[in-house]
């Protein structure tokens, strides 16, 4: 129930925050403040107490009826995985909404109102345990989205809102259909109409169709993780979206594409996925070096950090698909390193863009005069970024490269190149912008104490996850390994070892 | 029996035909009375007697002949002037040969009159007036409601606008008004 | 008759009495919001009148109309629908130059056609129904006929109207010549008989298709569609698109399954072909266009194409699955066209796009709602539409229909495009132009559609029980 209650709190929250929109700018940002901090103190006690919930399949699960006549059901359930992600969320969520607060002038309520919607759409998709619920959720955070990055974007927004949707929902659309063709082949074969995941897993179809269908769920989680020839959207989305929508889209949104594969993927078909692999990791690598190129090449700061998230997700889709132990907790350290370093760095534009109204690298040069504190933080998550040792991706990428290696030498040496162009990028950003000659003189203030807040908790998560990644990986390890299971369970019915 | 139908058959085609494209609407009125009358023919080769009748007693006789007179009431103060356009030899020439062409179809077909060639059966009025009261009796009550809706549609229609007093609407008035009433 | 019988018709004489006393009131006063409260009473007398005959059902009257837990759920629908489109009507038509008291006389001659076509078993009863429905829809369309498109609407309408007709009687002849039998149960025992002749019933069927896809503005029958929704005034252009295409689907339904059409490969063909170029140009013109009611027409147009579906699943889940679907087209309807009404002033219909920009910064509520229906109609979760499009995806794919199911699902992502034109102009920034107030009916029709969206769209388990227990044909 206690799930349940995290989805509700920040729908009513949202709500609320719109209602009281009407007459106030300060009352919603309060509300959606508390909405979330309720939801991450919920998440904080249950991560803190995770052994006394025993060792069984789920730390919790929750499944009431929802539509029985097409055999759905609301379940949800949290397992290490979720959990770690659903505190990403409310963390984010949070600081999404302390960034916010002097950004957004116009329209407040509404705003908020999309902002916990999003985040409530975002946490369904984590938790929900049943696939037709699943995609509610993974439908229900687009349209908030949507009209986050339509009415609060920068110049291009309607174009880039329109590309965001169309790009999402056409490959939802997909992966739904794989979820129909699931249900009713689990149906003919038991006799038991049922969307529920756990009940449709092992399902058991031929080769070709279940390649199919794992192409139907591909296709949704390719697009948000984005896979080269598929991120066509991602560019256009972040740079437009306001800051918050930015880190949202980049810490959150995306991490759902990873969550798929891991979740749904892998363990719905396990067969495909080892026969898809050497293709997936190609792409993972593709996703990398094209992305990393790209991001060097941009001049527009909130482009170039757009881009660098498609080469590091690209990490993630190499580890997906090397199938041991190592690589997955890399792929989950990714995730959530990702989502800070990059979520930080969106924020740091949204402050430079809210002092200098523009994000042209070119304009800048030099600020770090002007503001050091700033500076130092730009430096710490350009660093982050291009995985310096001690700080959170550098963990996250090295169990990565180390898990690939077992799987894939080539593939490995291939993402290796990455880092030195991640070096590459990221160092020309602390260049252009805070180094250098002053392009412009700009008048600015250094970053205020709400801002440094912002800033100090995103530099402690980072060192703190680059230092003791331990909790995190204990946390993730239950989850990781139920995953793995239904591959080696492949491996041993074709008593063949297709893992090196 | 085949050779009357496809006479009667063209006529009612040629006549529609007309009856659709005439530009006077007097004229195409006159090539639709025909058109009706041959399928009136036609209705009696299929042995429906009391339909062909009816075809002619109310389409042709009633309608057909209500709808000239509204047109001609229409334009009343210049009769004299519209029978000699109307009636030139030009216009009531080709209705008046179809009709004789039909006229001279239903003769032959009357005269070699073999009720055993007419196909299928023969239905007479009774069998009609019985199942209209008892089988179809809702569906003459409906046909009724239908009616209904087409009067009231046509009053609303086509009544004429009431008079604007100001000069200028005048003329703008006028050219809305020019509605069509054709709702039956 | 007997009295069970008129106990059974009750409804349908409470929709045919109304209008006949109306017009007596006229005879001695006309008044406009007499005539207005009697519309409201009636309907509502009619929809509790409903409850009251439940137990007399199923009951045969002669063999024009079968009184059946279907029928009676349509006509439910249909009376519900007539009601809001009423309670919208009133102020869309009080500042109208004419007399207006007729337009609530023919709005429910034509209810009564569509109550008639959703208890049709016979082929008379169904071309006496269609026309009924017709001829008080070329009065209501050209109702304002001062207007520029009232007229042009009108003669379109009546004309293509009529010419499918023709079709429509030709080919229940050519069906009538093969089977013998006026009566939908007769036809398929007539089948197994000799002399039966498969060409002239397929003929017969593709003409009758012709006339019943006029109505629903399949394509290519489309054609009058766009003009007609722009030309008509707003309340009528909501009644083509929900109760008449409602009942008239109804009506394809259960002839559709009296015939057990879905069994004969040529029928197959003539409804996947249907239902194909419907979905495709449908969705296709309504990209470019600037009319929000020519949009909303090509996407009826693409809409009635995923109805189509249902026709070829070949088993009840079809019929729950066509049921939900116009349940939830026809409450989306209300809400998009329900909005179009409320903001149209005395002069011109609020049916330009620019019409539409920055609405939700000055009517958020009405922008709500309006946005609701686009998202219904885009079939976006938490919004019937999804549940009902989910229903057909769901199962077409178990009948294994899968060209349909796919095609179904490449247009929502090409009618999504045309839908978030509309929203993102509802939410640019505003402009300076005025807008009428909304009344108190606007808003209570408003609130109904909001909440029938979403509780459809989140909790639609009630609702698809009730359809499982009225649906039996």
């Amino acid at each position: 129930m206690i799930l349940l209650d995290l989805i509700l709190i920040l729908l009513t929250g949202g709500l609320l925050a719109w209602i009281t929109g009407k007459w106030s700018s300060i009352l919603p940002r309060i509300i959606s403040f508390i909405a979330i901090a309720i939801d991450l103190l919920l998440t904080l006690s249950i991560f803190l107490k995770q052994e006394g919930f025993g060792h069984t399949a789920w730390l919790i699960n929750y499944r009431t009826n929802w539509i029985p006549s097409f055999g759905i059901s609301l379940h949800l359930a949290l397992d290490g995985l979720s959990l770690l992600l659903l505190l990403l969320t409310f963390f984010l969520g949070l600081l999404s909404v302390l960034i916010s607060w002097k950004e957004i002038r116009e329209r407040v309520g509404f705003f908020h109102f999309n902002i916990l919607w999003i985040l409530a759409g975002i946490a369904g998709v984590f938790l929900s345990m049943d696939l037709f619920l699943f995609y509610f959720f993974w439908e229900l955070m687009l349209v908030p989205m949507y009209f986050l990055i339509g009415i609060w974007g920068h110049e291009n927004r309607t174009y880039a809102s329109y590309k965001f949707f169309l790009y999402t929902q056409a490959s939802g659309l997909l992966m739904f259909l794989s979820i129909l063709a699931l249900y009713f082949i689990h149906g003919r074969n038991t006799g038991i109409f049922t969307f529920d995941y756990q009940e449709l897993l092992g399902t058991s179809m031929s080769a070709p169709i279940a390649f199919l269908l794992m192409l139907g769920f591909l296709a949704a989680f390719l697009v948000k993780l984005p896979i080269v020839p598929l991120h066509n959207w991602l560019p256009d989305a972040h740079t437009e979206a306001p800051t918050a929508g930015s880190v949202i889209l980049a810490g959150l949104m995306l991490k759902t594409g990873a969550y798929g594969l891991l979740r749904f993927v892998i363990p719905l078909f396990p067969e495909a996925s080892v026969r898809f692999a050497p293709a997936g990791m190609i792409l993972g690598v593709i996703g990398i070096l094209y992305g990393a190129k790209l991001a060097f090449a941009q001049t527009d700061l909130k482009r170039l950090v757009a881009y660098t998230s498609v080469s590091h997700m690209g990490f993630v889709m190499l580890g997906v698909f090397a199938f041991n132990t190592i690589a997955y907790q890399g792929v989950v350290m990714q995730i959530i390193a990702h989502a800070i370093s990059t979520g930080a760095l969106f924020i740091l534009v949204g402050q430079l863009q809210e002092r200098i109204h523009t994000r042209d690298l070119n304009l800048m040069g030099g600020l770090w005069k002007q503001t050091p504190v700033m500076g130092a933080m730009g430096l710490i998550f350009a660093m982050a970024s291009l995985g310096l040792p001690g700080l959170a991706n550098f963990v996250a990428e090295f169990l990565i490269l180390t898990g690939t290696f077992r799987a894939n030498i080539l593939m490995t040496c291939l993402a290796s190149i990455g880092l030195v162009a991640a070096t590459i990028y990221s160092l020309r950003i602390v260049q252009k912008v805070f180094l250098g000659k002053e392009a412009t003189v700009w008048k600015m203030k250094d970053l205020s104490i709400r801002e440094k807040i912002v800033c100090g908790s995103l530099v402690i998560v980072v060192f703190w996850l680059g230092l003791f990644p331990q909790p995190v990986i204990n946390t993730a390890k239950p989850s990781v390994i139920k995953t793995l299971n239904s591959i080696e369970q492949v491996s041993i019915n074709q008593n063949t070892n297709p893992i090196p | 029996m085949n050779t009357i139908f496809y006479i009667a058959a063209l006529v009612a085609l040629v006549s529609t035909a007309l009856a659709i494209s005439g530009r006077n609407a007097i004229h195409a009125l006159l090539f639709l009375i025909v058109s009706l009358l041959s399928i009136s023919v036609i209705f009696f080769i299929l042995g429906a007697p009391f339909i062909a009748a009816l075809e002619v007693i109310v389409y042709a006789g009633a309608i057909m002949v209500l709808f000239i007179f509204v047109i001609m009431m229409l334009n009343v103060g210049l009769e004299k002037e519209m029978e000699n356009k109307w009636l030139r030899p030009g216009m009531w020439i080709l209705p008046s040969i179809l009709a004789f062409i039909l006229l001279i179809d239903f003769l032959s077909m009357l005269r070699s009159m073999n009720y055993r060639e007419i196909r299928g059966q023969i239905i007479l009025p009774k069998q009609v007036g019985i199942s209209l009261f008892t089988t179809y009796l809702l569906g003459v009550e409906i046909s009724a409601m239908l009616l209904l809706a087409g009067i009231v549609g046509a009053y609303h229609l086509g009544r004429q606008k009431k008079k604007v007093i100001h000069r200028f609407l005048e003329k703008i008035e006028e050219t809305h008004a020019e509605a069509p009433d054709t709702n039956l | 008759m007997s009295p069970s019988d008129f106990l059974c018709l009750t409804p349908v004489m409470i929709i045919a009495g109304a209008p006949i006393l109306m017009m007596l009131t006229i005879a001695f006063t006309r008044n406009y919001k007499v005539i207005y409260g009697f519309s409201l009473t009636a309907f509502s007398i009619a929809f509790l009148s409903l409850f009251f005959i439940l137990p007399a059902i199923p009951c045969r009257i002669s063999t024009l109309f079968i009184f059946d837990q279907y029928s009676i759920l349509f006509s439910g629908i249909i009376i519900l629908a007539s009601l809001l489109i009423t309670l919208l009507s009133y102020d869309y038509l009080l500042y109208q130059e004419s007399e207006k008291e007729e337009y609530f006389i023919i709005l429910f001659i034509a209810s009564l056609g569509s109550l008639l076509l959703v208890a049709a078993s016979n082929f008379v009863t169904l071309f006496l129904g269609l026309e009924m429905l017709s001829i008080s829809l070329y009065v209501l369309i050209a109702y304002r006929r001062s207007r520029d498109h009232s007229i042009e609407a009108g003669v379109k309408y009546l004309i293509l109207a009529s010419v499918s007709s023709a079709f429509l009687l030709f080919g229940m002849g050519l069906i009538y010549l093969d089977t013998g039998s006026l009566e939908f149960d007769k036809i398929v025992p007539a089948l197994s008989s000799a002399d039966h002749s498969a060409t002239l019933l397929f003929t017969g069927f593709g003409m009758m298709m012709v006339g019943i896809g006029f109505k629903l503005a399949l394509v290519p029958f489309h054609m009058w569609t766009p003009d007609v929704y722009q030309g008509a005034p707003v309340p009528v252009t909501t009644y083509i698109a929900t109760v008449s295409k409602g009942a008239v689907m109804a009506l394809l339904l259960r002839f559709f399954f009296a015939i057990r059409g879905f069994q004969n490969p040529g029928f197959i063909l003539i409804i996947t072909i249907l239902a194909i170029l419907s979905m495709f140009v449908g969705n296709l013109l309504a990209l470019r266009q600037q009319n929000i009611k020519r949009i909303l027409a090509y996407s009826s147009i693409a809409n009635m194409g995923y109805l189509l579906v249902t026709l070829l699943i070949g088993n009840e889940t079809g019929i729950h699955a066509a049921i939900f679907y116009i349940v939830s087209y026809i409450i989306t309807s209300l809400g998009a066209f329900g909005v179009i009404t409320l903001l149209s002033d005395r002069q011109n219909d609020a049916d330009k796009l620019e019409n539409y920009k920055g609405l939700f910064w000055k009517r958020p509520w009405v922008a709500i709602v309006f946005t609701l229906s686009l998202l219904s109609l885009a079939g976006i979760p938490l919004t019937t539409g999804f549940i009902a499009k989910f229903y057909i995806v769901f199962t077409g794919i178990n009948s294994g229909l899968w060209l349909l199911v796919i095609s179904l699902i490449i247009n929502s992502v090409i009618g999504l495009y045309y839908y978030l034109r509309v929203i993102t102009a509802l939410f640019s920034p505003a402009n300076e132009e005025k807008l009428p107030p909304v009344s108190l009916a606007g808003h209570l029709v408003l609130g109904i559609v909001a909440v029938g969206i979403v509780w459809l769209g989140v909790n639609p388990e009630g609702f698809l029980s009730l359809i499982a227990h009225f649906s039996v044909l």
